[in-house]
Formats: structure tokens, sequence, C-alpha cells
């Protein structure tokens, strides 16, 4: 397919005249495309006047021309001709016969639709195919001669049509549509020559391969069409130059079989390697920075081309081609005729190795390598490895030729910059194709990783382009940061994903949540929780690679509301991974293993995200697939009820020795030489966030190269992550003298906003333990500071008080003075005991309660008493309690019915007899109570609970839980209540024997109480709501119990 | 058997016992049926709700005593939900809109309009209007207040307001305007004395002058006290001895303490101690005010001329300030804590001028 598309890339360019003359050439030296293009040039004549332009050009060269307008003869195809016929589509069209070129015989098409769909599948791997052909062809210094074309081809490049200039301007869209274009391309022939079906697909195939690189490699030659034509003959001895000087009738077979077998083979190799490629990831070295790098001199590999392959001792394969780009060298990642030496270490790819050996090229050990460096005088020239390598090579004169030419490379480059993202993957590779020399044998190895593919765009053009984070972004586990060990949190990651299907088959208990050696089996889901930048979102996501798990992300950035959730991930349940597909890998086995990664999980708040989390706990309990969790904030009341589900890991900050190796490494890498002491400020500075401290780096880099520790020190303070405090740490600062030097003004109200509601109340509650230092000790000083302070305070809560009832929010900056600032100023010293939680939060709730009590027992009593809740609480409540307190102390049991009368003629019920005594209790008064005998307590609940007690209110409220009660009451109630009381009792006894005397003491007691009150008690009863004497039998029981106590 | 001071109260305007002559102009105004609105106002313990029970007693006779207590729900616009327990008879309804907190303004709204656009269907041998009382109108929130205004003159032909408040001050202008205000006086410390040496004769027991006088001193002038501590002081010894301690309420003692620790130690640990105190004392509900005027009273048994001044002034500003802040105890503490600065000079002064 690609050939195609480059074809037509550069026929647009052809027209736009760019290339112009090239390309006519270019088109004309294969007679094979001609055909291709008269077959389709009905319908591309109305798609564009450039393939019009273009099938007539060809029409031309094949001296097919009825117009008999252009001539071939002209060595140069004049760009005036080209222009005409691009801008009066019509003119060529009408006197070229259709019939005349394809016969006359009906089209049919329907027929092999599915065959053709088979095809593409086939012709999607040709992809790779191309890519080595590509190889093959390409030659190293293209850049310098692809200005020579730019020129001259810019004299000739009037031709522009605005139509084509916006197709110029997107040819990478055009080659995204290659695919289409393909197969349009592939309909038209079957429409017009039916007989082809059998044997088109080989035959296209073929065609498209000869083609491309017969474009590939000609395009660029600024020659004649003659000429041109007659290099091709030479270079390729291909069966079809003849076909295409001989018109449409050639026949095809005779290579093609031949050439798609070894294809095939390629292929399988290419896909081999790539799963050893991806079995090791990493070029991780087996003991990084276990050798020294020595200094080489600038440019002391200049012109070499080493090639780096398997693991080396002591550098990561990236530092090594990171070493060799530095001096000057290349380092591609395939073996080609121009490479000059193999760098390799341990299980060194097989094909490299062997490719190595075919071409004679000379191995080196990292040792040798290192000495390389070491010894090799500054800028060598390119001589010595050319003048090697220009004998051995059989094509060299071709290479020769072929570097004179111009490449379309320049023009190529920004098509792939600005290529939509979609097709990223195979875009990149194209490029860095192009800038090395490498055989065709190795280039699938590209297609390894897109990261290191990205690298080296990024290392190619000697200019960091990508963020250093993304640059250096770890690309195995391993090369997390605190990752390395066999009990890290990586590693319990990994065994728990691994095992995780496995797991859901057993049966598991829950594990102890205090268990500490917990796998995780239990948990269908994982939460790793930490702070930012330390690497939790690459650890899941490397842990799923490693596994070869197909991960699913959803971040902030997706809407993650209840619906959403569902849906989406009902999707994934039942869908399958297109990645397989999408590799171009073979084996599609009935789906890979997923995982669905939810990051941010703290974030799903708000509207947009409503019920998210309770959504994502269900969705846990149901998934098929592992759910891994990530968030910040691990303590946030959201999150709790989800980490119930989810096995828990803790990522920690790494230490700080841990950070700073890997940031020197990448330093060294970047040439930023950095003292480790300076860069420990850095890591402190950004309190181990390595995120933080790459962008930091980075910034540093773009600056001067090098940084001193005072400098460092003072970076470090500058870019000082704003940390957030506790408010015990910002009343700390607040208050000590120490914290105040080189803090302004505004660090001093920043310390306010760290937490605005709570600063203020910390502040206040904990200032006069300040010892100022301004007082010197002076008793009356440090009162007089307090009393500033403190009206301070009050002047805080005054604003405040405005700040929340007019929304006066612009008031804040003021508070935040006279909240932290002044305070702090005048109080200036340490702090003198613990810092102490406010108490006002706890008190004041505590006058809540007191109050709504206070309440409660207005209301009770307010039929009786004419004063408000105030007068109550200040005026009735000692002389209320009193009056019932008193004849108990008095009298003990003889006062209880006086006391119950007292509560009656005041409406109170037993529950607000505790309101009095809770709030007419003080602090160092002995208890109300205590002056009177618990038989007398028990008496007296007895006996209020005895008797039905009116009440003006309903007293419905009490209590719940009291239903069951209720038959039995409304059977005392009509009279029975001696028996039942007596059951009870019998009850009790059964359960508890050992209290017998006391029960009945109880029994007695409780029985003249309901004879005498019996008949009260009815008549009472009958007036009262069905509610009360539930409640009172319920606590009568109760009572009971106590006094059994 | 309730307490002598809900036994003894008068329930009809002639039996009053002080402030006759309000009484009788009260009753001419029932009389004569031209009723407007009333705002009594009064400091505690000085008869407001008995008078206004007895001008309803007036107003409709004694079925008004034949009273119930309702439980009202109202929902605020926020969907939350509030109840409000009211008292009612047939012609009348009492409710405190405070309880409701600062959703009073639903209160006012709903409750009060409904009753208020209810007609009265028999006009005949009843009032024409229903009474609604609302008591601690002074606590009501200005929303509340002002969502008052228009309803107050637009149902007057169907119902009365009688509004009850410890002071004006609080009340906003337009509904000072729209009612006829009462004041009622705290009761002379000879209407004391009289009430008490009164209630005496109805128990049968002998109550010595002097220690009706101590009585009366020590009630300030709230009547309600007064006789709440006369029949503590008869359970807690009888007969009387002149020398008798008088009971006195436990918050009252403590904020004296309080006090008097404020005046003897000056220090940051002494007003970390204070600070406790006061927190105790709010979270008793102590009203805020009620703790400064306490306090300031201890301290200035100690003070001299100038600095009494100085000191009361300071009081008067931060009492002011905390009724406009929200957080109380800000602003006592500020108190507390200016007073300990400006006494331990005062006292530096005065010991090296001794010197």
């Amino acid at each position: 397919m690609a050939p195609t598309t480059l074809l037509i890339v550069e026929s647009l360019e052809t027209l736009f005249g760019h290339h112009a003359s090239q390309k006519s050439q270019n088109c004309c030296s294969q007679g094979r495309h001609s055909k291709f293009f008269h077959v389709d040039r009905p319908e591309i004549v109305e798609i564009t006047g450039f393939r019009l332009g273009r099938a007539y050009h060809e029409t031309c060269v094949l001296k097919e021309n009825k117009s008999g307008r252009c001539t071939k003869e002209g060595a140069v195809v004049s760009a005036s001709k080209l222009k005409t016929n691009a801008k009066t589509p019509e003119t060529p069209l009408q006197p070229v016969d259709i019939g005349s070129v394809f016969g006359n015989k009906p089209i049919q098409r329907s027929k092999e639709i599915p065959e053709k769909r088979k095809r593409t599948v086939i012709e999607d791997h040709s992809d790779e195919d191309f890519e080595a052909t590509l190889q093959q062809l390409d030659e190293a210094p293209v850049t310098k001669k692809s200005k020579v074309v730019e020129k001259s081809t810019s004299k000739k490049g009037k031709t522009d049509s605005p139509t084509k200039k916006e197709k110029m301007k997107s040819p990478a869209k055009e080659e995204k549509s290659k695919p289409a274009l393909h197969l349009k391309m592939r309909k038209h022939l079957q429409k017009s020559q039916p007989g082809w079906n059998e044997e088109k697909d080989k035959r296209i195939k073929s065609q498209l391969k000869e083609l491309d690189s017969n474009s590939n490699k000609t395009s660029s030659t600024p020659k004649s069409n003659k000429k041109m034509k007659a290099e091709t003959t030479i270079v390729k001895e291909t069966p079809k130059k003849k076909s295409s000087k001989d018109d449409d009738d050639d026949d095809p077979d005779v290579i093609d079989s031949p050439a798609f077998d070894a294809l095939e083979k390629r292929k399988e190799k290419a896909e081999n390697y790539r799963k050893f490629l991806a079995s090791r990831r990493d070029g991780g070295a087996k003991n990084p920075g276990s050798k020294p790098v020595p200094e080489g001199a600038p440019g002391c590999l200049t012109g070499l081309t080493i090639v780096v392959t398997g693991v080396l001792e002591s550098l990561h394969r990236e530092e090594a081609e990171g070493l060799v780009k530095k001096y000057g060298g290349k380092a591609p990642k395939a073996v080609s005729k121009n490479t000059s030496y193999l760098l390799a270490g341990d299980d060194a790819g097989p094909s490299k190795l062997s490719k190595a050996k075919d071409l004679n090229v000379p191995m080196l050990s990292e040792d040798d390598f290192l000495k390389l460096i070491a010894t090799r005088p500054a800028g060598q020239g390119l001589s010595s490895p050319a003048a090697k390598k220009a004998p051995t090579t059989p094509r060299s004169a071709h290479k020769a030729a072929a570097s004179r030419k111009a490449e379309p490379e320049p023009p190529s480059k920004p098509i792939t910059v600005s290529s939509p993202p979609k097709k990223k993957s195979p875009e990149p590779k194209k490029i860095d194709l192009k800038p090395q020399q490498s055989s065709s044998t190795a280039a699938p190895i590209r297609k390894a990783e897109p990261i290191s593919v990205k690298m080296e765009v990024a290392e190619g053009n000697d200019q960091a382009q990508l963020p250093w984070v993304d640059k250096y972004k770890p690309t195995s586990l391993k090369q997390v940061i605190g990752m390395h060990g066999d009990r890290s949190i990586a590693k319990k990651l990994v065994y728990w994903l691994k095992s995780w299907y496995d797991n859901r088959g057993k049966k598991l208990a829950k594990p102890s949540p205090w268990s500490t050696n917990d796998d995780g089996a239990f948990f269908k889901a994982a939460l790793l929780s930490g702070p930012p930048g330390i690497g939790k979102t690459t650890t899941a996501h490397l842990a799923a690679k490693e596994l070869g798990y197909d991960l699913v992300e959803m971040n902030a950035s997706d809407t993650r509301s209840k619906r959403l959730l569902h849906e989406h991930v009902m999707e994934l349940l039942s869908s399958q991974s297109l990645s397989s597909y999408a590799h171009g890998s073979a084996q599609i086995e009935g789906g890979r293993k997923r995982v669905l990664v939810m990051d941010e999980v703290d974030g799903m708040a708000g509207n947009e995200d409503r019920g998210g989390i309770q959504e994502l706990i269900a969705m846990i309990k149901t998934s098929k697939i592992p759910v891994v969790c990530i968030c910040n904030d691990r303590q946030h009341p959201k999150i709790r009820s989800l980490s119930n589900y989810c096995y828990d890991l803790k990522f920690t900050k790494p230490k700080i020795e841990q950070v700073r190796g890997a940031m020197m490494s990448i330093c060294f890498k970047e040439g930023l030489s950095l003292k480790p002491e300076a860069l420990d400020e850095i890591i402190m500075g950004a309190n181990q966030d390595v995120r933080q401290v790459l962008h930091h780096l980075s910034m540093l880099a773009s600056g001067k190269k090098s940084l001193s520790t005072e400098s460092a020190k003072l970076e470090a303070s500058k870019s000082k992550k704003d940390l957030k405090l506790g408010p015990w740490d910002v009343v700390k600062k607040v208050f000590s003298a120490e914290e105040h030097k080189g803090m302004s003004i505004h660090d001093k109200t920043g310390l306010f906003f760290q937490d605005y509601s709570f600063g203020p109340l910390f502040v206040q509650e904990n200032y006069p333990c300040v010892v100022p230092q301004a007082a010197k000790g002076n008793a009356i000083k440090t009162l007089d500071l307090l009393g500033r302070t403190a009206h301070c305070m009050s002047q805080t809560d005054l604003i405040e008080k405005v700040i929340r009832s007019q929304n006066a929010w612009s008031l804040l900056p003021v508070e935040a003075v006279f909240a932290s600032v002044v305070p702090g100023q005048l109080m200036e010293g340490f702090i003198s005991s613990q810092i102490v939680f406010p108490s006002w939060l706890g008190k004041n709730s505590r006058t809540n309660k007191m109050d709504r009590l206070l309440q409660e027992l207005q209301t009770h009593m307010r039929l009786k008493i004419s004063g408000s809740k105030r007068a109550v609480n200040l005026d009735y409540l000692p002389y209320v309690l009193n009056s019932i307190v008193g004849p108990l102390k008095r009298s003990g049991a003889d006062g209880v019915s006086e006391a119950i009368r007292a509560m009656e003629s005041y409406d109170l019920m037993r529950e607000d007899l505790d309101s009095l005594l809770e709030v007419a209790q003080w602090p160092h008064k002995p208890d109300i109570m205590a002056g009177i005998e618990g038989k007398v307590k028990a008496a007296f609940t007895r006996a209020y609970n005895k008797e039905a007690h009116m009440t003006p209110y309903a007293a419905g409220q009490v209590k719940k839980g009291r239903s069951k009660d209720t038959a039995d009451d409304l059977e005392a109630l009509d009279g029975d209540e001696d028996g039942l009381a007596g059951e009870e009792d019998d009850e009790e006894q059964s359960q508890d024997p050992s209290l017998d005397a006391m029960i009945k003491v109880k029994k007695e007691s409780k029985k003249t109480a309901s004879s005498s009150s019996s008949s009260g008690a009815t008549a009472a009863a009958s007036r009262k709501k069905t509610g009360a004497p539930a409640a009172t039998r319920g606590r009568g029981r109760g009572g009971r119990k106590k006094a059994a106590e | 058997m309730s307490l002598w001071v809900d036994k003894y109260r008068p329930n009809t305007l002639a039996k009053l016992d002080f402030h006759l002559e309000q009484g009788e102009r009260l009753q001419k105004m029932v009389t004569k049926g031209n009723f407007p609105h009333l705002l009594i106002y009064g400091p505690p313990g000085a008869g407001k709700k008995t008078r206004v029970s007895a001008l309803l007693r007036e107003l409709y006779g004694p079925g008004v005593e034949k009273l119930r207590m309702e439980h009202q729900n109202f929902t605020t616009p926020s969907n939350k939900k509030i109840e409000v327990m009211t008292v009612a008879s047939n012609y009348h309804i009492e409710v405190n809109p405070n309880d409701a907190g600062i959703y009073d303004r639903i209160v006012i709204q709903e409750m009060i309009k409904n009753i208020a656009q209810a007609q009265q269907l028999d006009i005949g041998g009843q009032r024409e209007f229903k009474v609604v009382i609302l008591t601690e109108v002074d606590k009501l929130t200005k929303d509340a207040q002002h969502a008052l205004r228009r309803t107050m003159e637009k149902y007057m032909t169907t119902c009365r307001l009688i509004l009850c408040a410890n002071s004006t001050s609080k009340i906003i202008a337009p509904l000072q305007s729209r009612c006829l205000a009462i004041r009622v006086p705290a009761p002379s410390q000879d209407d004391i004395i009289k009430v008490l040496q009164m209630v005496s004769k109805k128990e049968g027991i002998t109550l010595p002058a002097d220690f009706a006088i101590r009585l009366a001193e020590r009630s300030e002038r709230n009547l309600r006290r007064a006789l709440l501590m006369l029949e503590a002081c008869k359970v807690q010894q009888y007969p009387f001895s002149v020398k008798q301690e008088i009971v006195e309420p436990d918050w009252e003692v403590y904020l004296r303490e309080t006090g008097q620790k404020m005046v003897s130690e000056q220090s940051p640990k002494a007003l970390l101690e204070v600070r406790g105190r006061i927190y105790e004392l709010l979270s008793h509900c102590i009203a805020p005010e009620m703790i400064i005027k306490k306090l300031l009273k201890e301290i200035l048994k100690n003070c001299d001329g100038q600095l009494k001044a100085e000191v009361t002034s300071m009081a008067a500003y931060y009492e002011h300030r905390l009724c406009l802040g929200s957080k109380v105890i800000f602003h006592i503490e500020a108190f507390v804590a200016k007073f300990m600065a400006i006494y331990k000079r005062f006292l530096e002064d005065s010991f090296a001028n001794m010197m």
C-alpha cells in the first residue's frame, strides 16, 4: 500500500512543480504505473485535475496520446505543458478513448469483494516489506541533496493551482488514504480488465512493490525521462522494465511468487525479533554505572556508525547510543554496510550478529568501546570507515550515484510532524528510517517500541524536543525509581496482576487489614496511592505492559459519571481489544488479558462524575478484569469507601539517594554537569517529586550547563514546591521567629491561606502559649502583646462574619493580615508548649447541644412558666431541679412521690430530668445526685415509670424500638398489670436468679405502687396517646435492670 | 405543686401587683376595643408574659387559658425540615420563631400569614381578630423582621400581633412604628418586697423585713428570681434568720469566681485558665453579654476611679464586637487579655508608688 501512496504523493508534487520534471520522468520510467493510471483515468479525472494531468502525462509517455500534444522526445517535460494539462482537465480527456485502451468488455467487480478484503490484510503487512525495500535503497547523506532538488524544481514550479496546493500541503493525509486509494485503483483495474482477476493479487503486489522502489529511488533524479529509464534498468534487473516499455501487456508472474515467499519469511523473522525485543524490552545494563565512562575528545567518533546490541555491562543501550551520538557518531538500530562497529553485549540480537558477520563488521565489547572513546583523536573524518567499506560493498557505485540524487526528505519531514496522531506509529518509523543507513534485513526491528523510536527522533535531531519527563520515562519496571527490590510495590502489583485471573476461581478470605504480607489475592482491584510525581501511573502502565495485558485507562480527562462508567465498562467487558490486530501480529488468540486503570480516582468529584466512585465500587465487585485505581490522597473520604475493596498499595516518596542516582545519569546524558550536593538540594526542594526534579533539571539545562551547590540551593529554594502545610505547621510558622527570617508579608499571608477556616482557630487557641521575643521576659510587656494579639483575633472574627454573611470573599486577605501576619509579628518567638487543637469546635457543639436541651425543657414547661429559654436557664433551672431532687435527698425513698409530683407539675419527663442534670452541672461542683442512694434513685425511676404521666405535648418522639412492648402494655392497661409485672419479674428471675432478694423487694414496692396508681394510670392512659405507655413501659424495664445492678 | 413563682402568678389585669397604672390602661384599651399591635418589652422577670396572658384573658375570657401545644412543620427552600412548637388556644397562638434558628423567616412567612389570612366566621360574641404572640422578637433575624412588616399591615383586621422582647434596640424601626410599644420596667425593690411579703403570707410563712430586703437586692429587680430564691431559702432553712445565706445559682458563682481569677493573677497561664472557664459558661448557654457584664462587675470592685472608666469602656467595646461577630470567645478573650495587661500595669504602678 505504502508504495502507492508514495507514488501519489510524489505525483502530487509533480503537479505542483516542485519536482515536476523528475517526477514526470519517474512516472514515465515505469510502464507499469502508467498502466495503472490508464486504468484509473476515467474516475480520477473527476477527482482532481492533477490526476488527470498525471494520467495524461503518462499517456504521453506511452505514446498513446491521441491528441499528440505532448511529445516524448524532450528530455524534460516542460512545466508549462503540465500546467495547461492540470488547468484544463477536460481537454486531454476527450481524445482518449477508453475502449481503445482497455477494450470494450463489460465491467465486473461485485463478485470479488470478499477476496479484496483478504488482500488488504496481506497488503497491510507489505508495509514492512516496503520499509525493507526502502531501506535498501535509502542513501545516507540525503539532506544535502534534497536542497539541490528543491532548487532545481523551484524554477519550474509554477504549475501550482490553488486546489492542488492544498493537497500538496497535506500529503500526509493523502498518505493516510493510501489503502483506500489502493483499493480503488484495484477496483478500477478489475472493472476494466476482468480477465485479470486470477493473478491480479500477486501481480498488483509485485507491481506496487516495484513501483515503490523505483519511485523511491528515481523520484529524486533531476534527469531526463530516457536517462531515468535507462538507469532503472541498470539498477534493477526486474522484468518489469521491459513491460513498462511494452505497454500493458506484461506478465508479472515471473518474479512474483518467489519474492512473495521471501517476503513472508522475512516478516516472520521480524516478528520473532520483535518478540524477542519485547521480551527484553529495555536495553538495561547488568550493572549500571559499574564502569567509569571516559571523557573522550569531542567528536572523536565522528563518521563512525556503531550499532549497539544486547545487554551491556555498565551502560544502558540508550546510554551507549547516547555516547556514540555525543561524540559525533551515528547509532542506528540495525547493522548495514555502513556500520563501522557492532557494540555487542550479552544476548545480542542473533540477526544483528549474523548480519555483522556477513558484512565483516568488526565487533566491539563494552570495554573496547570505552577505550575507543578514550583513545580516538578528536574529529576524525569519515574516511576510515568509508574507505574500508567502499570496496566491500558491491553496490557502492549505485550508492554513490544515489547519493548524488536528491531525496525528497525535507518536505516529507514536516509531513510526518503535521500528521494526525492516529497514524503515529508507522510515521515516526518512517522518519527515523531515513537518516539511517542500514540494510533491509534489520528494518522491522525498528518497530520495537514507540518510545525508543521517539527518543531516536529527538536525539537524531540533536535537540531535546521531548520534555525530559517523557524522554526519560521509564520503559521497564526496573527503571522506575525505587522499584528495584523484590518486595517493591511494583513487584507486588505485577504479581497481583499476574495471578488475578487465577485467583478469581478460588474462594479467598478477606485478609485482615493489618496483615503485612498480603498478596492481595482476595481483592479484585488494586489501589495505588501516593504523592504525585513518583511513578504511580507509570508503574501501572509498565506492569500491564510487562505482563502483556492490554490497558484501558480512564483518567480525570474522561467524564466518569455513574452512567458513563457503567456503559464504558460494559463495553469493555463485552468487547475485544483491537490492539493485537493493530500491531500486525498474526496471532490473535481469543483476546488478550486486559486491565482497567482508573487514574486519579480522587479527582472523581463534582457534578461531572457524580456517583462515579459508587459505580466504580459496584464495578469492582462484578469485574471480570483487574482494576487498578490510582489516587493521591488515600485518606479522602471518598477513597476510603473505595479502599475497602482494593488491594492497598501505598507508594512512598523515594529516598534522595535513589532519585539522585537516576538524575545524575540523566544529567550526564544531557551534558548537564551538576554536583551531587546541588542535585540533592533540588531534589529536596521538589520534595522528592521525580517529575518535578526532571522539570527543574531540564529548565536548568536550557540555561547554563553547570551549577554550583550554592546556586542550586538558591534555585531549590526559589523553586521550592509549594507544600501543603497542616494547620499545626502553620501555627508553628506563624509564631516562630526563626521562620520569620526571610519571610515576606506575602509569605505570612500565605500561611493563612493554607486553610483559612481552620488557621484562625489554631492561632487563637495557641497564641497564649507563645513566648514573645519582643517582651524579653517582661510580664507586663507579654500581657500587653497578648492583649493586642487577642484584639487582632477579635478583629479576625468580625471580618470573618462579614465575609460569611455577605459573601465578601475579597476581604480574605484582610482577614489574613489580622489572623496570621499581625499576631505573628506581635508574638514572634517560640511556642512553649504543645500546639493544641482548637477547643472552640468541641465547645461550640457542646453549646449547641445544651441549647437544644434547654429548648426542649422550655417547651415542656412552657405551659406552666412564663420565661423564655434564657430565663429557664438562668433562673428556673436550679430551683426546679432542687424541687425534684431535694425531696429525694431529704427523705430518701419517701420523697419519691413528692419528687414525681414536682416533675408532673412542670410537665417534665424522665429524660428531662437527665437534661436538667446535665445543664445544671458545673465543674468543680459535686454531682447533684451524689447524695442520693442508688436504691432511692431506682425507686424513683420505678415509681415514675409505674404511672402514666400526662403531658400537654406529644410524647411520641421519645424513643424508637419499643413497639414490641406495645401489645403487652395495652393488655396491662386493661387492668392486668399486676399479673403481667409478675410475669416479667419471673422472667428476670430466671435470667438472673442470684438477684432474688432485690427483685422481691422491687416486686413488692412495685405492686403497691401499681395498685395505688393503677386506676389513675388507666384513666390517664385513656386520655393519652398510645405511644406514651409504650415508652413508659420500656423505660420501666430498663429501670428495673438498673436497680438490679 | 408548682413553684411559688408560678403558683401565685396573677391571671387578670386587675390582680397585678405593680405597674398598676399601666394595667389599668391596658384594660381600658381592651374595653374600648381599640387594640393595636403591641410591642411589650422589658427586662426579664418584670412580668411581660404575665401581662400578656392577663390581657388575653381580658380579651377572650377564661377560654384562652385552655392551651394546647402543637408541633408545626415547615420546609425551607433548601428542603430542610424544621419543627416549631406552638402554644395555642382557640383565640390565640404563641410561637417563638427563634426556635427555627436562622430559618425564622420561614416561620414568619408561612405560619403567621396562614393564621392571619383566615377570616373569623362567627363574629358575634367574639373578637373579630385573633392574636399572635411572638416571643423573643429581638432575637429575630433581620430577614424575619422585614418579612413581618407587610403582614402586620395587611392583615390588621383579622390578626393582631403581640411582640415580646427584652429590648427594642434590636427591633427594626419599621416594626417599632407599627406597634404600640409598652415598656414593662423591672419592679422596684419595694414592689418586690411587697410581692414577697404577699406570697409569704399566702404560704403562711413569716418573712423578716430585713431578709426580704436582702432577697430583693440579690434578685437584681427580677421578681421571678426573687420568688425562686425565697422558695429555695424556705426549703433550705425555715424559719428564716437574718444572716441566712441566700442560695445563688451556680452559674453566677462560677462567673464571679472567674472574675476573681482575672483580678488575682495576670499571666498567659491565667488567661488560658479564664478562657477555659468562659468556654464552660458559654457551653452552659449563659448569654455572652451576661458574662461580660458580670465579669466587669466583679472586676470593678478592684479598680480605682480612672481604671474603672477605662475598663468599662473596654468592656462595652468588646461587648459590642461580640454582637457583631460570630465566635463569642474571641471577643471575650480579647477583653480579658486587655484587662489583664492594663491591670498588671496598674498594679505595678501602684506598687511602685507605694514604695
